[in-house]
C-alpha cells in the first residue's frame, strides 16, 4: 500500500468530499485538504506544494476541471502530485482532454469505493494508470 | 448501498437541493424565464444526481438524470412553458417521496423506472396534473429542518444533565440557608452566600447557553409555505399571496420539526 502524505480533493459537493476521505483514510493518516472548485483549487496549490495526489471533479461550477488543468499549464505550475480526474457518463471528451492535459487516471462516476482505491493504489504506486477508452484515442 | 455511513448527510444535502429546486421554480413561475437560475437549478440537480449514483441509488440517479434533460432542454430553447414548471414541481414532489422512503429503509431504494420524461411526464403514473397536489401538500409539511452538526441525543442529553443541575442549585440554597445561621465566622458565611449566588447564575447560563444551541430560526418552517401556498393557489384556482413575518425568531429544533 503506497503512503500517501498531502491529497488534495477537488469537488462542489460537500458529501463527494466525505466519501473520498472515507476512502483515503484506508491508507493511512494522510492530510487532506478540500476544494469546491477549480479556482480554490489554484490558489491552494499557490500556497502549499507538496501534495501526493489530487482527485479532481470535471464538472463544477466556477472553474471545472478541465479549466484548472489548463490554468495551471497556463501558468506553468507544475504539480509534481498525479492527477485522477472523476469523469461522469457522457464526458468522454472531457476525460480525454484531461488525459491530454496529464491526469494519470481517471473513473466515471458512480463508482464503488473500492474501485477507487484500487485506481489511487495504481496511480501513486507508480503501476501504469489507467488507459483511456480505445474510442477516446481518436478523438482530437 | 456503499457508504451507509454518510446516509444522513446524503438525506440532509438532498432535502438542500430540493429546496432550493421549489425556491428556484416558484421564482421562474412569478417572474419568467431566467437562464441564471436554470443554470443554478441545473448545478443541484448535477450534484443531486452524482451523488444518489455514489450511494447506490440508480433509479434514483436516472430519474433525476431525466429532469435534468427536461430543464437543460428548456435552457437550449430558451423558455420554461408552464407545464414544464408544473412537471417540474411534480417532479421536485417525486423525488422528495422517494428520500422519504429511503429514509425508512435505506437497503430498499424505491424504482422510478417509468417515471421518467420518456412518456413526456415526470410525476409518477397516474399523479399527473393538479390531482396528485392535495396528497402531495400532507408529507410536504412533515419535511425536517436543517440538522445541526452534532448528534441531536447529545446535546438532550446536555439538556437533561443540565437540569439535574438546577434541581440540585435548588437544594443546596436551602440546605445553604440553613448552614449559613451556624457559620460564625461573617466572612466565611459572606462567602459562602456568594459562591452558592455565582453557581447559580453559572448553572442558569450553562442551561440556556444549551437551549440555545438548540434553537433554529422559525423560518425553517416557513420555507415550506410558499410552496404549499403555490400548490393550493393551482388546485383551487384562487389567487393566494402569502406574506411571512418574523422568520428570524428562533426557537428549540424539536418545536420545529412538531410543526
Amino acid at each position: 500500500m503506497p503512503a500517501l502524505g498531502k491529497v488534495l480533493i477537488v469537488d462542489d459537493s460537500k458529501l463527494i468530499h466525505q466519501m473520498y476521505r472515507l476512502v483515503l483514510m484506508r491508507f493511512g493518516g494522510c492530510r487532506i485538504v478540500d476544494a469546491m472548485n477549480g479556482l480554490e483549487a489554484l490558489e491552494i496549490l499557490a500556497r502549499e506544494k507538496d501534495f501526493d495526489l489530487i482527485l479532481l471533479d470535471i464538472n463544477m461550477p466556477i472553474m471545472n476541471g478541465i479549466q484548472f488543468m489548463e490554468k495551471m499549464r497556463e501558468n506553468g505550475m507544475r504539480s509534481h502530485a498525479p492527477i485522477i480526474v472523476i469523469s461522469t457518463e457522457g464526458g468522454e471528451e472531457d476525460t480525454v482532454r484531461a488525459m491530454r492535459l496529464g491526469a494519470r487516471g481517471y473513473i466515471v462516476k458512480p463508482f464503488k469505493s473500492e474501485s477507487l482505491y484500487d485506481l489511487i493504489e495504481k496511480v501513486v504506486g507508480g503501476k501504469s494508470p489507467a488507459a483511456a477508452p480505445e474510442e477516446m484515442h481518436n478523438i482530437s | 448501498m456503499d457508504y451507509p455511513e454518510l446516509i444522513r448527510d446524503y438525506l440532509d444535502d438532498a432535502g438542500g437541493h430540493l429546496d432550493m429546486l421549489d425556491a428556484s421554480l416558484l421564482s421562474l413561475e412569478r417572474s419568467g424565464y431566467n437562464a441564471d437560475i436554470i443554470r443554478n437549478m441545473l448545478g443541484s440537480l448535477h450534484t443531486l444526481k452524482g451523488n444518489s449514483g455514489m450511494m447506490g441509488f440508480e433509479s434514483l440517479q436516472r430519474y433525476v438524470h431525466t429532469v435534468e434533460e427536461s430543464l437543460k432542454e428548456a435552457l437550449d430553447k430558451g423558455t420554461a412553458s408552464d407545464d414544464l414548471i408544473d412537471r417540474l414541481f411534480g417532479a421536485v414532489n417525486v423525488t422528495r417521496k422517494a428520500l422519504q422512503e429511503i429514509e425508512k429503509n435505506p437497503t430498499a431504494p424505491p424504482d422510478l423506472t417509468g417515471k421518467g420524461s420518456a412518456a413526456g411526464g415526470l410525476a409518477p403514473d397516474g399523479q399527473s396534473g393538479q390531482g396528485r397536489q392535495e396528497n402531495e401538500l400532507s408529507w410536504r409539511l412533515r419535511g425536517k429542518t436543517e440538522t445541526i452538526k452534532v448528534d441531536f441525543t447529545r446535546l438532550d442529553d446536555l439538556l437533561n444533565l443540565a437540569g439535574e443541575l438546577v434541581i440540585l442549585r435548588t437544594r443546596l440554597n436551602r440546605i445553604g440557608e440553613r448552614t449559613r445561621a451556624e457559620i460564625a465566622t461573617k466572612s466565611l458565611r459572606n462567602e459562602f452566600k456568594e459562591s452558592l449566588e455565582l453557581m447559580g447564575k453559572t448553572i442558569a447560563g450553562l442551561q440556556e447557553g444549551i437551549m440555545r444551541v438548540r434553537m433554529l430560526p422559525e423560518g425553517h418552517v416557513f420555507r415550506k409555505f410558499p410552496r404549499m401556498a403555490r400548490d393550493l393557489s393551482k388546485a383551487l384556482r384562487k389567487e393566494v399571496r402569502l406574506v411571512c413575518e418574523g422568520e428570524e425568531t428562533e426557537v428549540d429544533k424539536t418545536v420545529i420539526d412538531a410543526l
